[in-house]
């Protein structure tokens, strides 16, 4: 009788015990949505800011709660080869993958769900709203859409119903299964491919070249409508030899049609020691793309002639823009109405 | 004998400081930085985190959908 | 006494076996690397305080965590190896092991990034930003580890190069120390044979213990400790010549004399001492209760002679009162046997002394036989008629001479 309730005062103690510190101290979980693949101990939260552990489970702490909701023209995105002169319904919540020091949201990328007021927007909610606004297409954009996969994943699904395009605004810096899975209802990405070398993304935003490069080549083979941002910042990553390079890279795997914007940069956030980018820098930065053999190279965040497009076979002008309006269209169900040459992109609503 | 009584108790309570000083000295390098990890989250997570009101929602959708 | 003797070394034997395979220094992984960061130098053994191998060709080899184990990252403590010539500049530098986040210090650890340390000398800043370059999303990390080096390597230039540094890296180890600590043992030895002839200078260890309270307490802050016998069985020797001294003179001290230095020179001892001379009732402790919990040091010597010698961590077995309050550094709990074993002194003489000290223990066991202390009503150790060696501290006022 004795020895038994021995027993089972050892197995309270010691066996419980440590079950129970198993279960507070080591449930760690690994979460592998993006390449940063933090290992987060009970109640940690990832390097995004936005998803924690809780007792060996993970959890997402801005589905349905974004931060900034805003009509946008799909313009601005940017994107210049979708749907031109639509709206986009555009929602972001808080939290970023990378931590660049140039970010130009960083009052919300970087910032925490809990400090940051959000608005109660569910899946069903936004695309309802979208269709209410006359929206053509829902744009995850501002801050980076991996943070809120799954609150990017459900809105897609339920868009994708009803007819309504999915596009987003990423740098690219997410794993490749949750990246396929999600390009099932993704019609058109806009990367950010900040730089050509690894060096860049280490030491300015946190992260790695490599896996923004395979997720390029991930939408492309799924069939997503791809556009390029390169943000041009002097003195880290102007050099036209990187560039030339970039684009060579671009062409031969992803093909010589993906649109390409050199934006001009500003100083925001840590990195305000700079000058804002010469527009001499970017045209030389355009032109050594237009020779590398892209065919649609375009200048952002400065007006210019090079914000519109022209068609690669007769030079005509196809699209004119003034910022982010549209001001003439010769595109005609995705051809050039003057030589009839296919220009790439997603033309029709 | 009211001596030896007072003394006995002074010495096994300073028995005692010996020994939690030396499992302090062993564990904190391991337990007590984890636990104290825990605890700093777990405080943070119930006085701030939860306040806010944000739900907690799945995060592993689509690892799910991938099996 | 002899069953005592006997399992003590036991335990120091097995414990050290134990040891030797259950927690090996790492001694292996780090010398694979040392051709890393200063090739073309053949280095011998890990050896010193602070434990560094060399300086060989002018190059010495140390491993951070043997330098600054308390500095940690995110997740902990970054061990690296770095190479440091005599000129204080830093010729190789390379990541052992850490607990980072992999994919946030990725950059941090290539060859890129780190290379940016080597050649820079001990006393520039290591100022993130200013001269080290930040990395996005790893701060905390890119701080610890510019930490690491900056206080390690200076603390290495100034103890094996004896440089001039920045900052509090050296300690107390300035040239005189030794020769103060040398000069109060020898007049010790020296009033100690005195008082055996003579009981007319009995006070001479009043006047003793007293600049034993001021020098090693309060200047050198170095009060012998068990810890450096420990240092010693583990071969992990200091540079300092302060630090020979102190273990050189325990020793013959032990040899000549069993607890000559607890009555003699020991700041704490004198300390509880001189409490203990309040007039005031002390409490009367039937005897065999006195005599069982004397017992009760040699039992904590043994257990943390297994602890640091299985681990190989001497910070493990650090309960000392007198490292406590002489190093001004410790926690609630050691501040608080302090305090206890400093108040205790006025009921009961010597308390720390008597039943919970290491060093006392250790001396007391290495203790020979003498007959001649016999103990009187006013021994400061409140002993019985002809008490065990072991607990005699040489005051001298019951030496009967022949």
């Amino acid at each position: 009788m004795e020895h038994l309730e021995r027993l089972k005062l050892f197995k309270l103690f010691v066996l419980h015990g440590a079950g129970l510190y198993n279960g507070v101290m080591n449930s760690r979980v690994k979460c592998e949505l993006c390449p940063t693949e933090c290992e987060l101990g009970n109640y940690e939260i990832g390097g995004c800011r936005v998803r924690i552990n809780r007792d060996g489970e993970l959890f997402s702490l801005v589905y349905g709660k974004p931060c900034s909701v805003a009509i946008d023209p799909i313009e601005k995105k940017p994107f210049f080869h979708v749907m031109p002169a639509t709206k986009s319904f555009s929602v972001a919540t808080v939290g970023c993958v990378l931590g660049c020091k140039f970010c130009q949201n960083w009052q919300i990328s970087q910032g925490r769900p809990e400090d940051t007021d959000s608005h109660d927007l569910p899946p069903d909610d936004l695309v309802r709203q979208a269709l209410f606004y006359g929206c053509k297409s829902i744009a995850y954009t501002y801050t980076e859409p991996t943070v809120f996969y799954e609150y990017m994943y459900d809105t897609s699904v339920i868009a994708k119903k009803y007819g309504v395009r999915n596009t987003v605004h990423t740098c690219g810096y997410i794993n490749e299964k949750p990246l396929r899975e999600l390009s099932k209802y993704l019609d058109a990405a806009c990367v950010d491919l900040k730089a050509f070398t690894e060096d860049f993304y280490a030491k300015l935003c946190g992260g790695r070249l490599r896996p923004v490069l395979d997720s390029l080549i991930v939408l492309r083979e799924e069939g997503v409508w791809v556009e390029i941002t390169n943000l041009v910042i002097p003195t880290h990553n102007d050099d036209m030899k990187k560039i030339s390079e970039m684009c060579k890279w671009i062409i031969q795997n992803l093909g010589p049609d993906v649109p390409i914007h050199f934006s001009r940069f500003l100083p925001h956030y840590k990195l305000n020691n700079l000058p804002p980018t010469p527009f001499e820098t970017l045209n030389n930065a355009r032109q050594t793309a237009l020779d590398a053999g892209l065919k649609y190279v375009y200048i952002g965040n400065i007006r210019s002639n090079a914000e519109n497009t022209f068609c690669p076979n007769c030079k005509k002008l196809l699209i004119e823009r003034a910022g982010y309006q549209v001001t003439q269209n010769n595109i005609s169900g995705g051809k050039c109405i003057f030589c009839n040459a296919t220009i790439a992109g997603l033309w029709e609503a | 004998m009211q001596d030896n009584k007072k003394f006995r108790i002074v010495a096994i309570l300073s028995t005692l400081l010996v020994i939690f000083i030396l499992s302090y000295n062993i564990l904190q390098e391991y337990f007590m930085t984890e636990i104290g990890g825990y605890l700093k989250r777990r405080i943070y997570y119930e006085t701030v985190i939860s306040k806010k009101g944000l739900k907690l929602h799945d995060a592993r959708h689509w690892k799910k959908i991938e099996e | 006494m002899k069953r005592l003797r006997i399992a003590a070394l036991i335990i120091t034997i097995a414990s050290l076996t134990a040891g030797f395979f259950f927690s090996p220094e790492k001694r292996i992984d780090e010398s694979a690397y040392l051709n890393e960061v200063a090739p073309e130098v053949n280095f011998g053994e890990k050896k010193g305080m602070p434990p560094h191998y060399g300086p060989e060709s002018g190059i010495t080899a140390f491993n951070t965590y043997d330098i600054v184990p308390s500095i940690r990252g995110y997740a902990g403590p970054i061990r690296l190896l770095i190479a440091l010539n005599s000129r204080g500049d830093i010729t190789g530098i390379r990541i052992l092991e850490h607990r980072e986040t992999k994919n946030y210090v990725q950059y941090m650890l290539s060859h890129e990034y780190l290379k940016q340390f080597t050649g820079k000398n001990v006393n520039d800043p290591f100022e993130i930003d200013k001269d080290i370059d930040a990395i996005s999303r790893a701060t905390e990390s890119v701080q610890a580890l510019t930490k690491t080096v900056r206080e390690s390597s200076r603390k290495v230039a100034s103890q094996v190069y004896g440089l001039e540094v920045k900052g509090p890296a050296g300690g107390k180890q300035s040239g005189i120390g030794w020769i103060l600590y040398l000069l109060l043992f020898l007049a010790a030895v020296i009033f100690y044979f005195v008082t055996r002839k003579t009981k007319v200078l009995l006070r001479s260890r009043d006047i003793c213990l007293v600049p034993g309270i001021a020098v090693i307490g309060v200047y050198l802050a170095t009060p012998f400790s068990i810890l450096h016998i420990f240092n010693l069985v583990l071969l992990r020797m200091s540079s300092s010549a302060l630090w020979y001294v102190i273990v050189i003179s325990a020793l013959i001290s032990i040899a000549i004399a069993g607890r000559f230095y607890c009555g003699w020179l020991c700041p704490f001892g004198a300390l509880a001492e001189f409490i203990g001379r309040i007039p005031s009732r002390k409490w009367e402790i039937a005897p065999e209760t006195d005599e069982r919990w004397r017992r009760l040091k040699y039992f904590l010597l043994c257990l943390i002679t297994a602890v640091v010698f299985t681990t190989r961590h001497t910070e493990y077995g650090n309960y000392e009162t007198y490292i406590t309050l002489f190093s001004f550094h410790g926690n609630a709990l050691t501040w608080s046997l302090v305090a206890l074993m400093l108040i205790i002194n006025v009921r009961v003489e010597r308390f720390w002394c008597r039943y919970l000290c290491p060093v006392a223990a250790f001396t007391g066991l290495l203790s020979r036989k003498d007959r001649r202390y016999i103990s009187r009503k006013d021994c400061p150790m409140a002993n019985k008629h002809n008490p065990l060696i072991s607990e005699c501290i040489r005051c001298n006022k019951c030496y009967i001479g022949k």
